[in-house]
This record gives structure tokens, C-alpha cells and sequence, in this order.
């Protein structure tokens, strides 16, 4: 237990530092949710909590999912020499959760300070439930399509028509980021599912899409071990 | 050896564990160190931390890690103690800690995929005296290569070249250099 805890924090820490060193890609990830706010903070301010929360999915899971493909190297190789998958992935999850999570709360002061929301709890609920949904996608999207161009595209494509429907559009429902959105309505006054089904939708989610990044991602660096030679005669 | 496309790679990743076989097993006694061809580094990783972490699949603690690995290093000439991520690093200099992280936990069987691309000729020739070395140590080392000049010093070759493509000059399949 303690060798597979240090392990996992040894590739949280790495997976930390790499993601440190992109200092550019850092700050697009960061301008692109202020960017999609305050554009639509310019129309209309309650409907711009929606568009800050996909805004902060869109860059959370590609976030996640660079961080895998900048590794699709180096892992098969760590587990031949006796890395676990799971303290590869868990260590990415924790990091990835952890700086997501951060970024997401201060986008949340940003925004309950600009927009004024009805309920500042909805508003923080939305933006604190976008990282686990979004690394989940982005390390799942990464284990299916581990190729920069088609999983971005896969991303866009996700979120895009989020931010492209109406709320109450039923598409929107079975989609991955329906908790966040359907919170960010209640900040902003509006009209939205109860809290407790779009806990229970996110939660789906996210243990579906961690399902299907780690199995995944266990086959593309699994390591097939040889038989233990027979000493000749 | 063999010409190119004839399976050099393929083979090596099988016996790593990395590529699965369309028929046939693998049998291995002993750790395996592999060094692929294309260095499989984290591009925003200097060589510390890339001892530091590869270090951790063995249990050794990050100083012990990076103690071992700078002394591999320092045996390849690298320039220990250069902070630059590896994307920084010249070709050479990144084949040289690809080739010290396959050596790193002293692995009872080394697996090197062309590991000497773009070394300068000081280096290259260090290599293969390295080669020797590690053999000497007891360790059972295959090394993928085009260069034939270095055929003499092993003890055994394998021409994965179909026969019907293979030049008079090529020695035959599983032959002991003579």
C-alpha cells in the first residue's frame, strides 16, 4: 500500500510539473472560460454563468486529455518496469481534480462577484462539479481516441452542443455536462431540474467515463509478461 | 540485424512485453531493461525527474534513484546536472538517458532498440564497449543494429532478413561470429 502511494504521488507530481511547464497552453486554458463569460456576459448575465461553466469543461478536458497523450510514450514503458496502471491514472486524476478544482473556484468568486447570482450555492455547485465531470471525459476520450486532433475534435464536439442547446432541450439530458448547466440555470434564476438528479446524472457519469479511461487505458500499456524460462538441460 | 520493415522492432517489443504476438510465447528469466528506438521520455522532464520517476517503479527512494542513474549517466558522458527538459536536449544526449533509464534497477536482460542513434563517434564507439562491459557483468544483452563493422564482438547474430533477400555477406540466422 505504501509503495503504490508513493508511486501514485511521484506521477501526480510529474504529471504537475509537465503541466507547469506549458506555461502558453496554461494560459489559453485559462482565458478560454473568461473568454466565453464575458462574451456572453455582454448579452446577458445569468445566461453567462453557462456558458463560464462549458467554457471551463472545454479547457479541463483538454487539459486531461494532452496530459494523457503527452505520456502515451513513456507509460507502457514505466509499467514494464513495475508501474500499476491504476497509480499512472490515479495520480493524473488527483493532480488533474486537484488543479482543476482550484481554477474552477476561482472562476466561481469571478463570476458571483460580476454576475450577481440568484444562489451563489447553485453557482458554486455548477462550477465545482465541472472538473470531475470534464477529467473524466478528457482521460476517457483519451484512452478511445488517443490522438491529438480526433480527441479534441470529440471535446469541441461534447461541449459545443451543450452550448449550442437550450436548456430545456432533451438532448442536453443524456449529455455529460447537463449537471453543471442545469445548476448554472438556477444561479441565474431560471428554471431547472431538481439537485438531486443532476447530482445523480454527474455522478453517472463520472464513474462511466473513469470506467471507460481505465480500461482503456490498462489495455494500451498493458505489458504481457513471458513465461518463466526453463533452465536448459 | 535485417533490412528495414523486416520485424527488428517488432521482435524486441514482443520479448519487452509491449507488443503482443500473432503466435508463439516468450520466455524470460530475469528483470527486463528495454530502451525503444524512439525514446520514450516525457518531453517536459529533465533527466532528474525522469530518474526520479522511473526510479519509483523499482521502490528507490528519489535520491537513490537519482544518485544510481546520474552515475549510468555520467558512464554515457551525459552533461549530469543540465536542467533542461529532454525536448531540449540533443538527439544524442536524449538517447543517452533513454539508454540509462533502460539500465536503471540493473536489469538482469537488456533489450536495446538502436539505441546508439546519434551519437557522436566517441560515444558510439563507447557504446559498444559498454556492450561488452555489461555482457561481461552477466547480463544478457541484444542489441538491435544496421552496423555490421561491430558483428565480431557478440557472441551470437540473428538476420531477420527473409533468406530470399539476404546477401551472400550476410551471416545466417542464430550464427556464432566466428
Amino acid at each position: 500500500m505504501k509503495a503504490f502511494l508513493q508511486r501514485t504521488v511521484i506521477a501526480a507530481e510529474m504529471q504537475g510539473r509537465q503541466l507547469l511547464r506549458r506555461r502558453l497552453a496554461l494560459a489559453i486554458l485559462v482565458a478560454l472560460p473568461v473568454a466565453l463569460y464575458l462574451a456572453m456576459l455582454s448579452q446577458s448575465k445569468e445566461n453567462a454563468i453557462e456558458f463560464g461553466a462549458l467554457g471551463m469543461s472545454w479547457s479541463v478536458a483538454c487539459a486531461a486529455l494532452f496530459a494523457v497523450l503527452a505520456a502515451r510514450e513513456a507509460e507502457p514503458r514505466l509499467v514494464l518496469i513495475g508501474f500499476r496502471p491504476a497509480e499512472l491514472m490515479l495520480g493524473r486524476f488527483l493532480l488533474l481534480l486537484g488543479g482543476g478544482t482550484a481554477f474552477a473556484a476561482l472562476v466561481g468568486v469571478a463570476m458571483t462577484l460580476v454576475s450577481s447570482p440568484v444562489s451563489v450555492a447553485a453557482l458554486f455547485g455548477s462550477c465545482l462539479l465541472v472538473p470531475p465531470i470534464a477529467v473524466s471525459l478528457g482521460l476517457a476520450v483519451a484512452a478511445v481516441l488517443p490522438h491529438d486532433l480526433e480527441g479534441t475534435l470529440v471535446i469541441i464536439g461534447l461541449v459545443g452542443i451543450q452550448l449550442a442547446l437550450s436548456g430545456g432541450a432533451w438532448v442536453n439530458g443524456i449529455l455529460p455536462m447537463n449537471g453543471p448547466i442545469q445548476l448554472a440555470y438556477l444561479a441565474g434564476g431560471f428554471p431547472a431540474d431538481p439537485v438531486s438528479l443532476m447530482l445523480a446524472h454527474s455522478l453517472v457519469y463520472v464513474v462511466a467515463l473513469l470506467a471507460i479511461a481505465a480500461a482503456g487505458w490498462s489495455l494500451r500499456v498493458r505489458v504481457r509478461r513471458g513465461r518463466p524460462a526453463v533452465p536448459a538441460q | 540485424m535485417g533490412e528495414n520493415g523486416c520485424g527488428k522492432t517488432t521482435l524486441l517489443r514482443i520479448c519487452a512485453g509491449i507488443t503482443r504476438p500473432d503466435a508463439g510465447r516468450v520466455e524470460e528469466r530475469g528483470r527486463i531493461g528495454y530502451c525503444p528506438q524512439e525514446p520514450g521520455l516525457l518531453e517536459l522532464l529533465n533527466a532528474d525527474e525522469h530518474l526520479a520517476l522511473f526510479g519509483a517503479a523499482f521502490g528507490l527512494s528519489r535520491k537513490d534513484a537519482v544518485a544510481a542513474g546520474r552515475q549510468l549517466l555520467e558512464e554515457l558522458d551525459f552533461p549530469v546536472g543540465d536542467r533542461s527538459v529532454s525536448k531540449d536536449l540533443s538527439g544524442g544526449t536524449r538517447q543517452k538517458l533513454n539508454l540509462a533509464l533502460a539500465l536503471l534497477g540493473d536489469p538482469e536482460v537488456l533489450l536495446l532498440d538502436e539505441p546508439y542513434q546519434g551519437f557522436d563517434t566517441g560515444s558510439y564507439v563507447n557504446f559498444w564497449d559498454h556492450v561488452i562491459g555489461w555482457r561481461a557483468a552477466g547480463r544478457a544483452t541484444v542489441v538491435v543494429t544496421h552496423m555490421l563493422s561491430e558483428l565480431s564482438r557478440v557472441d551470437r547474430v540473428m538476420d531477420l532478413t527473409h533468406p530470399s533477400r539476404r546477401s551472400p555477406a550476410s551471416p545466417e540466422a542464430g550464427r556464432r561470429p566466428g
